[in-house]
């Protein structure tokens, strides 16, 4: 099931990675997707050593895309502080980032729910 | 009577918390080894008794190895308190229980504080406290400084312990041959009246494991205790039974259920990889920088139309020419133009606490170290890098940590080169004059670049240093914990208000000197004032970069504050923040605004870090030394830039 989560991650990370180019020309969360691809690839490489370590990778996705929903909010707050007072540039929101946002929670809580199981049947 | 209370630990387990529950005092708590560098003193009453509370550094151990081990180590032998409270993390019950079997071999009154139990219980384990109690003959407390639980059980033992004139004396049987060596270490020793402080079986067992008071024996009877025992194979004897009987301790007072894990070891397997790690790392300050900038800017645009309000409104009320301008272009335009930038100060310092506070920030010294080492630094000397990044004098000041002289020295005298947040008004000004679109990307540039600078400095002063010293470097990495509001609200404050303190001193009085210096002797031309005289005097050595007077006058001013350098700009271009940046892309162009964002970032350390590199190296000469280095160091890569570039540009 984790791996499934992984292959699901890496591909609909690249996906919003490419998305924040094209559609918003932003590099920041484009890097940043990337960033987030790269984990679930990583998670895909064995590691015996850490009974957890494809939940470790799916959960600190979960928490970077949780970050940078945070950052979006953010910066449409004070795009809005600074509409407000130069009625200059009206306020966007990158929606890629706020729907991966909710793709995210619902994986993160999923992969709680599982890892949690996980450590008591063992 | 007032009792005497100490409070110890390994670093980060919660002593300044528990501290400042007991005393009510505000220390800064922070989610980072090594914070507490030299003793604190507080006070509190219970139950009518009066009692001062120390609090010492966090330390491993009390080997003396370093400074802090020292500080410590001494305070035991020198004070006597009454009463010991060693905090352990529960979470790490056997590294934490190193430092109070030290403690308890010194037959100190030690009460043992297992904090964070709250965590255990998170973590669906528990701690059989009356068997450690049992084991160790000690009173043992349960607290957990976050729930501000367990307090006034610790109060009570604090109160029992102290008053109480029969000391519990800890009791252990050690292996028959170390017991040996103590007796005969006992019976040499008994007429050396250099030991007469110390407690004689931790002193024998003191010099079998390290020798750390290797002073106090002289040669004959160093050769006599040397003939005990083979000293060597006895010392791999006592460290073996040592860890032995604590991992035992601390396998039978904890009762775990099912498999261990906890969002930080999850966390932790994929921030601390040497390669995800990293660049989220980067992202990661990459991410504060970029708020630095969006979520300030419209507020320091509000506070910029104030002073502009502020400027317009009084001009030409006050009928004395002179007076006018002084206040309205001196002291409004110079002290108003550093002040928009306190939302940038306190938005990054907010930020740069958080990642500090959650335990993100000190896991770089653990993703770093390898790097680091190539520059003979260590992943701890990072975290005092870490640390310049708000200020140079706290950041040397923690170099106490750090145990290898010739490394510590080295990183004192490169540690300015880390860039404090003194500088960051001149980088907004001149990251929005000339890099708008990239500003995020500029700022992360010129701190990754800091870095670089510190690194390379302290691998070309270890050069000239030949003591060589090999410590290995241990870091116990922070719980991640979400950072209270409260917490976080007091760090930014601290760090921030200490630029208010300034733009009300040092950088008024400057701005009121160079106003002086501008307006005299010809009020009306700039051009032929004191201050164009000043700035055209080293015009020889940096017009070639592109920088005119205003530009030089601003860097010499500088020296005093580096947020004078705006505050000067601002003076001698006649200009509010927003005007400024429009001011300063008419006197250069963007590569010579490059080159002069990186001679900001290096020359000359403010008086108040060259005060501490005296203070920490003992002499003036490297205070001296560091203020001509550091300039050379920055104007030839000002150069290398300026000229580099333009091969590109």
């Amino acid at each position: 099931m984790s791996k499934i989560t992984l292959v699901f991650i890496s591909v609909f990370s690249f996906i919003i990675s490419f998305a924040n180019i094209f559609i918003y020309n932003d590099y920041f969360y484009s890097v940043s997707f990337f960033v987030v691809f790269l984990i679930g690839v990583f998670g895909f490489y064995k590691n015996n050593n850490i009974w957890f370590h494809e939940s470790s990778h799916i959960i600190t996705s979960g928490i970077i895309v949780f970050v940078l929903g945070g950052y979006e909010v953010f910066n449409y707050f004070s795009q809005w502080l600074n509409y407000w007072m130069t009625k200059e540039d009206f306020p966007s929101l990158n929606w890629t980032i706020v729907i991966s946002f909710f793709v995210f929670l619902f994986i993160f809580l999923k992969e709680k729910k599982n890892i949690k199981s996980k450590s008591v049947k063992n | 009577m007032v009792y005497e209370i100490a409070i110890i630990g390994n670093p980060n387990v919660g002593k300044t918390s528990i501290f400042n529950i007991l005393t009510g005092s505000k220390q800064y708590v922070a989610n980072w080894p090594g914070v507490t560098v030299e003793k604190k003193v507080g006070n509190f009453s219970y139950k009518n008794e009066k009692f001062k509370l120390v609090d010492l550094p966090g330390i491993y151990s009390l080997s003396s190895m370093s400074e802090d081990e020292r500080v410590a180590r001494d305070f035991f032998i020198n004070e006597n308190p009454d009463c010991i409270v060693v905090v352990a993390d529960s979470l790490n019950l056997e590294r934490s229980m190193f430092l109070a079997l030290q403690l308890l071999e010194m037959n100190l009154p030690v009460i043992l504080d297992l904090n964070s139990i709250d965590e255990v219980k998170e973590k669906g384990r528990k701690i059989n406290i009356e068997y450690i109690e049992k084991t160790l003959n000690i009173p043992v407390v349960a607290t957990s400084a976050k729930e501000q639980t367990g307090i006034t059980d610790l109060l009570e033992n604090i109160y029992k312990v102290s008053k109480s004139s029969v000391k519990k004396t800890f009791k252990i049987n050690y292996p028959e041959r170390i017991e040996n060596f103590c007796q005969k270490f006992s019976e040499i020793n008994s007429n050396n009246s250099k030991l007469a402080n110390y407690n004689m079986k931790w002193a024998a067992l003191n010099y079998l494991e390290n020798n750390s008071l290797n002073n106090l024996f002289d040669d004959k009877l160093t050769e006599k205790i040397n003939n005990i025992d083979i000293l060597p194979e006895l010392k791999d004897i006592y460290l073996q039974w040592k860890f032995d009987f604590l991992s035992k301790l601390a396998e039978n007072a904890t009762i775990a259920s099912g498999r261990d894990w906890s969002f930080r070891d999850l966390l932790d397997h994929v921030l601390t990889h040497k390669f995800l790690g990293l660049i989220i790392y980067i992202l990661a300050l990459y991410m504060v920088f970029s708020i630095t900038f969006t979520v300030a800017a419209p507020f320091s645009d509000l506070l910029d139309m104030l002073f502009s309000s502020l400027g317009g409104w009084l001009d030409g009320k006050i009928p004395i020419d002179w007076l006018n301008s002084l206040i309205v272009d001196g002291i409004i335009g110079g002290v108003g133009g550093v002040l928009v930038f306190v939302p940038q100060i306190f938005v990054l310092f907010f930020f740069m606490g958080f990642l500090e506070e959650s335990g993100y920030l000190p896991r770089a010294a653990f993703l770093v170290d390898k790097i680091v080492r190539k520059f003979g630094l260590s992943g701890r000397s990072f975290m005092s890098i870490i640390l310049g990044f708000g200020c140079s004098v706290p950041a040397i000041m923690s170099t106490k940590t750090v145990s290898n002289k010739k490394e510590r020295m080295a990183l004192i005298l490169s540690i300015p080169f880390a860039s404090c947040s003194a500088r960051l008004p001149v980088y907004i000004v001149l990251i929005a004059a000339f890099f708008q679109n990239y500003s995020a990307l500029v700022l992360l540039s010129i701190y990754l670049l800091s870095i670089l600078m510190v690194l390379f400095s302290s691998k070309l002063i270890q050069k000239f240093i030949t003591q060589t010293e090999n410590i290995p470097f241990t870091i116990e990495l922070p719980r991640f914990r979400m950072p209270g509001l409260k917490n976080l609200g007091f760090y930014t404050w601290n760090k921030g208000k200490h630029f208010l303190e300034k733009a009300g001193t040092i950088i008024l009085l400057s701005t009121i000197v160079i106003w002086v210096l501008s307006y005299f002797p010809a009020s009306n031309d700039i051009e032929h004032s004191y201050a164009a005289a000043i700035g055209k005097s080293i015009a020889p050595i940096t017009s070639h970069l592109g920088w005119d007077w205003k530009t030089n006058t601003a860097m010499i001013f500088g020296v005093t504050a580096k947020e004078v350098i705006v505050s000067t700009y601002s003076t001698l271009l006649n200009t509010n923040e927003g005007n400024l940046a429009a001011g300063l892309s008419q006197i250069m162009t963007p590569l010579s605004a490059f080159s002069l964002l990186i001679f900001i970032l290096g020359y000359v350390p403010c008086f108040a870090t060259l005060g501490v590199i005296k203070s920490e190296t003992g002499s003036w000469k490297w205070a001296v030394f560091a203020f001509f280095y550091t300039t050379i160091i920055a104007y030839i890569l000002a150069n290398a830039v300026y000229y580099i570039g333009g091969l590109f540009l």
